[in-house]
Formats: structure tokens, C-alpha cells, sequence
């Protein structure tokens, strides 16, 4: 999901003391993106670089 | 609200939420800091320990932010949280969760904000009654929420 800068989420919280309050988090700065890490290719055969002396 | 104390620091008596709704907007909920007042001061070793200690890391070389932090929970009747946590770490369900220093509620509070699962459980029972849990919470590879800062606006 993407956060966009200056959103404004409004959130129920319930504090440990179980009293509830309702905040606006407005997002001020991004530092994930929609990444994930892929693995690196892999391939199998090949000639290869010839023998080593 | 009241506003946010000056120079606070993110990290410093923190105070850690999540939510199981995923997306940012699902209501939290406080992961508690439980001590038992009656031990003496002398035996509250764990508390004096990570009472606010926490910290975001970010990974040099790869867009990932992790939040190391350790819950604090009385022994025998931790609370539904700690069972909530613990399922979510067996399970590895990836949570919503913000991390504020201090009332999330004030005014100017800067939260941290990362969908992720708790990679590390590490619990320790020491000789008095709080049962001490370190976590490392990391980005969800198959989870699209960007982590964020955010600040309480109202």
C-alpha cells in the first residue's frame, strides 16, 4: 500500500491503562517503499571460463 | 491533547502499538510495560534495563528499517498481549506497528510506523517477577505498506 506524504490516518488507540483516544497521524516522511528484496539470478550449465592451470 | 514534550527523541520512553489491521488506519493498541510496584527498587533490575530502550535501525544498502525493543510483562499473569505477541511471532503474522516516545496522543509526537513480523523472541525470567521479552520486528517482504514517520497532528 502506498503512504503518500502529508496523509492523515485516523486512529482508534486503547492505552495499557485501557483508556481509549483518537489521534491524526499525518505522515511526514517515507522511508520504505514498495520493495522487497529478489533473490539473485541463478542460471545452471554453461561453458564456463575454461580450465584453470 | 497536550502538546509534545521539547527534545524529545524517538527511542526515549517509548511506547510501542499494533494493530492486526494492516494499511495504517486499523486501531491500536498499547503493548503494556507491566512492573509489579510491590518488589523493592533493588530487585528491579530487567525494568531499570529497558524501560524506554528501544531503537530503529535502518540497514545500510537495503531500503529495511527494523525496531529492536523489549516488553516488559508481569510473570503469571502477563495479559493478553503477551499471548497476542507470542501467537503473532509463532505464527509470523505480520502486524502494524507504531512506535512514539511517549503518549501517542500529544501533540507533535513523531511515530514510527512499520508493517512487519517479530523476527526474534528472545524471553528471560530472571530471579524477580517481570518476565522481559527482546524483539526485533522487521519489514514484511510480502507486505506493501511503505514504513513511514509520522506525527500526531490532533
Amino acid at each position: 500500500m502506498a503512504v503518500v506524504l502529508g496523509q492523515v490516518d485516523e486512529v482508534q488507540v486503547t492505552n495499557a491503562d485501557g483508556t481509549t483516544s483518537t489521534v491524526k497521524l499525518k505522515v511526514i516522511a517515507v522511508v520504505g517503499g514498495n520493495q522487497s528484496q529478489s533473490e539473485p539470478t541463478t542460471t545452471t550449465g554453461g561453458s564456463g571460463d575454461g580450465s584453470v592451470s | 491533547m497536550p502538546n509534545v514534550a521539547d527534545g524529545s527523541v524517538l527511542g526515549d520512553d517509548c511506547k510501542l502499538y499494533y494493530s492486526a489491521t494492516l494499511g495504517g488506519a486499523g486501531a491500536l493498541t498499547e503493548i503494556p510495560v507491566v512492573i509489579d510496584d510491590s518488589i523493592s527498587s533493588e530487585r528491579r533490575s530487567v525494568e531499570s534495563n529497558c524501560r524506554g530502550d528501544s531503537e530503529i535501525s535502518e540497514h545500510t544498502g537495503k531500503p529495511k528499517y527494523t525496531i529492536s525493543a523489549n516488553m516488559l510483562f508481569k510473570r503469571g499473569t502477563p495479559g493478553t498481549t503477551y499471548a497476542a505477541m507470542r501467537a503473532a511471532y509463532v505464527a509470523g503474522t505480520v502486524h502494524h506497528y507504531a512506535l512514539a516516545s511517549g503518549a501517542i496522543a500529544d501533540v507533535g509526537q513523531v511515530v514510527f510506523r512499520l508493517e512487519g513480523r517479530i523476527k526474534s523472541w528472545n524471553e528471560t525470567r530472571p530471579d524477580n517477577d517481570t518476565v522481559k521479552v527482546a524483539i526485533e520486528i522487521a519489514k514484511a517482504a510480502d507486505n506493501s505498506y511503505s514504513s513511514n514517520y509520522s506525527t500526531v497532528s490532533s
